[in-house]
C-alpha cells in the first residue's frame, strides 16, 4: 500500500431541499478519506448517513458542492471530454438492488455489450467473450439471452457485478450488494466478489449497513453519521477496540450469531435516533445521544485525529483541544 | 378429538399443509409441518424467503387469501379461559375474536401496517373496542400507558400523531403498542425489525424481550437473521421449502446444528467477533415449491446427499431429547 489510488479531499454534497429556499441537506459534509491499490475500504452507517451519497459522488453520480475527488492523482471533477471517459471506464458501481438495476427491456447480452460498445472495445467474437466472461461470474451461457426477468436474484446480481467489471475497472464501489439476498446467497456472492478482487486486482469501496458483511470483506473501515466520518481504520482493529462512541454503540448492536456470546457480553442499548441531516446539531453530531459528552462537544466539532499511524477517530475523547 | 395440548402448551400445531393455486401450478408453500409453542416462550421461525414461515403464522389465524388455501391440519390453542379450540376449524366469529386480541400480529413493514389515515391513538382504540365493550375514552387513556411502555417519547402528543409523522422506528413501536392493547397471550412478530437500522434493531428487540416477560406472553419470531435468533430465542424451528428441517434449543442448533442446511447456514453468516477465512456458501438455490423435489428437499444442494434421499422423504425423528431432525443421516435404516 503505497500511494492512494483514490483520494477525497474536504468532500461536501449539499442537496436543496424543495420548497425551501436556504435549507440544505448536507449528505456529506467534509468527508476525506484515502483508498490504497488492491484494498476494501468498508463504509458502515445507519440509513440517511450519507454512505450512499459518497459512493455515488466518487464516481461522479452526483454532482460534489466542493472538495476535491483525485483518481490516480487527477482531480476528476474538472475532468472532460476522453479524460473523463477514460475515468468513468475505470470506476464502475454495483447496485444494491439488482431487480431495479437491470433494464427489464435488455437481454442479459445486451446488458453485458453496452459498456463495451460505449468505451469502443474491438473483440473479434463478441458472443464467444461473453460465455467466458458469465463463466468467470458463475453464470451458465444459457441465460445469455435471458432477460432479467427470467433470473433469480442471486443471477442478475452476478450480471450486475460482471457489468461492472467487464471493462476491467480499478475501483469499483460496491452499494449494499447483497443486502437484497437470501443469506446462503449472499456468502455465494461475497465469495465471488473476492475471487475476482484478487484476479483481477480491483479496489474496491463496499458500502453496507451491515457490519458483520462490512468487516468481513474490509481491510480498512469508515463509520459515518450524518454525513461524517467519525472513526476510519483497519477493521480488525475497529472491531476488537472502537474508540468513537458512536462506533461502540453501532458495534455491540449487532447481533452475534452465537447464544453464548450474545447473552453474555456487554451491551449498550443504543439511545435515541440519528437526528435530521437538515439541521444537525451543532459541534459534534453525535452529542445529543452519546453517553460521554462534554461541555466542548456541544459546541466545537471535534476534528479528524490520528490516534495511532493510519487510525483516526473525531471525537473530543481523543482529541487534543 | 384425538389431541390434545400438554401442559404448559400454549399452541400444537399439527400436520400443516398450505397451498395456492396458482396460473403457474400448485405452489405447495408449507407441507405437512407440526410444532408446539409453550407457555412464555420464544420461538423462532427461521428460513430464507419464500420457504412458508410466514405463510404457516397467518394460517394460524387463517388470514390465508385466494387463491391460497389451508388443505389439512390443525393447531390446537389454548384460549384465555382455558378452552382448548382447533383454529383451523372454529367458526368464523371465533377466529375474528381471538385474532388480534389472543393472538397479535406485528408485521414487518410498519408503514403498512398502519393505516395513513387514523392516528396511533385510533389505531389502538379500535383493536381494542373491537373485541371489547369499553368506552373510546378510557381506552386512550390506556394508549398513552401503551406508548409509554413501548418507549415512545412524550406519548400524550404522540397519541394524535399519524404514521407519517413517525420514523420507521417509532411506527414499529407504534405496531407494537397496537398489538399489546388486548395482552396477547401469543404474539407473532414477523421479521420485526427487518426494514430497520442495527441500532433501532437492538432498540426493538430489546423492547420485545422486556415486554414479552412483563405480559408473559408467548413470542413467535420470524426471521432469517441468525443474529437475532441466537440473540432473543429459547427454541428454534428451521424451516427449508415449506418443511421444517431441525428444531433445538437455541443453544443446541448453535452448538449442534444437524441437518446440512443448518450446518451450511450457520457457517454462511460472518461473525464478527471472528476470523473467518472463507464463508461457506450452500450451492445452488431453493427448489421450485411448484413441483418440488421428491425425497428430501434439500438433497439437490446437500454435500451428503445418497440415493435415499432422492427417493424418500425423511421423517422428523428425536436425535438427542428436545433435539429433532428431519435427515437421512440420522435414520437408521
Amino acid at each position: 500500500m503505497s500511494s492512494p489510488l483514490l483520494e477525497v479531499l474536504d468532500l461536501k454534497v449539499y442537496f436543496r431541499v424543495r420548497g425551501s429556499l436556504f435549507a440544505k441537506v448536507k449528505a456529506v459534509d467534509n468527508v476525506s478519506l484515502k483508498v490504497f491499490k488492491g484494498e476494501t475500504l468498508g463504509i458502515v452507517g445507519e440509513s440517511g448517513c450519507g454512505k450512499t451519497t459518497l459512493g455515488k459522488t466518487i464516481l461522479l453520480l452526483n454532482k460534489p458542492t466542493s472538495g476535491k475527488i483525485l483518481f490516480e492523482g487527477l482531480d476528476v471533477v474538472k475532468l472532460k471530454g476522453r479524460k473523463l471517459l477514460e475515468f468513468r471506464r475505470n470506476a464502475q458501481m454495483v447496485f444494491q438492488d439488482p431487480h431495479t438495476s437491470l433494464n427489464p427491456r435488455m437481454t442479459i447480452a445486451e446488458t453485458l455489450l453496452e459498456p463495451l460498445r460505449e468505451h469502443k472495445v474491438q473483440l473479434n467474437d463478441y458472443e464467444e467473450y461473453l460465455i467466458k466472461e458469465m463463466e468467470s461470474v458463475g453464470l451458465g451461457s444459457e441465460h445469455l439471452y435471458r432477460y432479467p426477468h427470467e433470473l433469480s436474484g442471486g443471477q442478475k446480481q452476478r450480471v450486475a457485478i460482471l457489468r461492472a467489471i467487464i471493462l476491467r475497472p480499478k475501483l469499483i464501489v460496491l452499494d449494499e450488494p447483497t443486502s437484497a439476498l437470501d443469506v446462503s446467497v449472499q456468502a455465494q456472492i461475497l465469495e465471488l466478489l473476492r475471487d475476482l478482487q484478487r484476479n483481477h486486482n480491483l479496489t474496491y469501496i463496499f458500502i453496507s449497513h451491515d457490519i458483520s458483511v462490512v468487516k468481513y470483506m474490509s481491510n480498512r473501515i469508515a463509520v459515518m453519521y450524518l454525513g461524517k466520518i467519525v472513526e476510519i481504520g483497519n477493521s480488525q482493529k475497529l472491531y476488537e477496540k472502537p474508540l468513537h462512541p458512536y462506533s461502540v454503540m453501532l458495534l455491540s448492536s449487532i447481533p452475534i450469531p452465537d447464544p453464548l456470546v450474545s447473552r453474555s457480553r456487554k451491551k449498550v442499548i443504543p439511545q435515541g435516533e440519528p437526528p435530521s441531516p437538515i439541521n444537525p446539531p451543532p459541534g459534534c453530531r453525535f452529542h445529543p445521544r452519546c453517553p460521554y459528552t462534554m461541555d466542548i462537544c456541544k459546541t466545537k466539532e471535534p476534528p479528524l485525529t490520528e490516534v495511532e499511524p493510519g487510525y483516526y477517530v473525531a471525537c473530543w475523547l481523543y482529541a487534543h483541544g | 378429538m384425538a389431541e390434545s395440548l400438554q401442559d404448559g402448551q400454549v399452541l400444537k400445531v399439527r400436520d400443516l399443509e398450505v397451498k395456492f393455486y396458482t396460473y403457474a401450478g400448485v405452489v405447495n408453500a408449507v407441507s405437512r409441518i407440526s410444532f408446539e409453542v409453550y407457555e412464555g416462550e420464544v420461538v423462532a421461525l427461521v428460513g430464507e424467503t419464500g420457504c412458508g414461515k410466514t405463510v404457516t403464522t397467518r394460517a394460524l389465524t387463517r388470514l390465508i387469501e385466494h387463491p391460497g388455501r389451508i388443505e389439512n391440519g390443525s393447531a390446537l390453542f389454548k384460549r384465555r379461559n382455558n378452552e382448548v379450540v382447533d383454529l383451523l376449524k372454529v367458526p368464523e366469529e371465533v377466529i375474528r375474536d381471538i385474532r388480534g386480541n389472543e393472538i397479535a400480529y406485528v408485521f414487518q413493514d410498519p408503514t403498512s401496517a398502519l393505516d395513513p389515515l387514523y392516528t396511533v391513538g385510533t389505531h389502538i382504540v379500535e383493536t381494542v373496542t373491537n373485541h371489547r365493550k369499553v368506552k373510546a375514552k378510557e381506552v386512550l387513556r390506556d394508549a398513552i400507558r401503551l406508548l409509554k411502555e413501548v418507549v415512545i417519547p412524550s406519548p400524550e402528543l404522540r397519541v394524535k400523531n399519524y404514521p407519517h409523522e413517525l420514523s420507521g422506528g417509532m411506527r414499529q413501536r407504534a405496531v407494537i403498542a397496537t398489538s399489546l392493547s388486548n395482552s396477547p397471550k401469543l404474539l407473532i412478530a414477523d421479521e420485526p425489525t427487518t426494514n430497520l437500522d442495527v441500532t433501532i434493531q437492538a432498540q426493538i428487540l430489546e423492547l420485545l424481550k422486556n415486554l414479552q416477560a412483563k405480559y408473559k406472553m408467548s413470542l413467535i419470531l420470524i426471521t432469517h437473521n441468525l443474529g437475532i435468533v441466537a440473540e432473543i430465542s429459547d427454541r428454534v424451528y428451521i424451516m427449508y421449502a415449506g418443511k421444517i428441517v431441525e428444531e433445538a434449543l437455541t443453544t443446541d442448533l448453535y452448538y449442534k446444528p444437524l441437518h446440512p442446511y443448518t450446518q451450511l447456514l450457520l457457517r454462511s453468516v460472518p461473525n464478527p467477533l471472528k476470523r473467518i477465512e472463507k464463508l461457506e456458501s450452500i450451492p445452488g438455490v431453493v427448489p421450485s415449491l411448484i413441483n418440488p423435489p421428491p425425497g428430501c428437499r434439500f438433497y439437490p444442494r446437500c454435500p451428503y446427499a445418497t440415493d435415499v434421499c432422492r427417493r424418500e422423504e425423511p421423517s422428523m425423528i428425536e436425535v438427542e431429547p428436545r433435539h429433532r431432525v428431519a435427515c437421512w443421516l440420522y435414520l437408521k435404516r
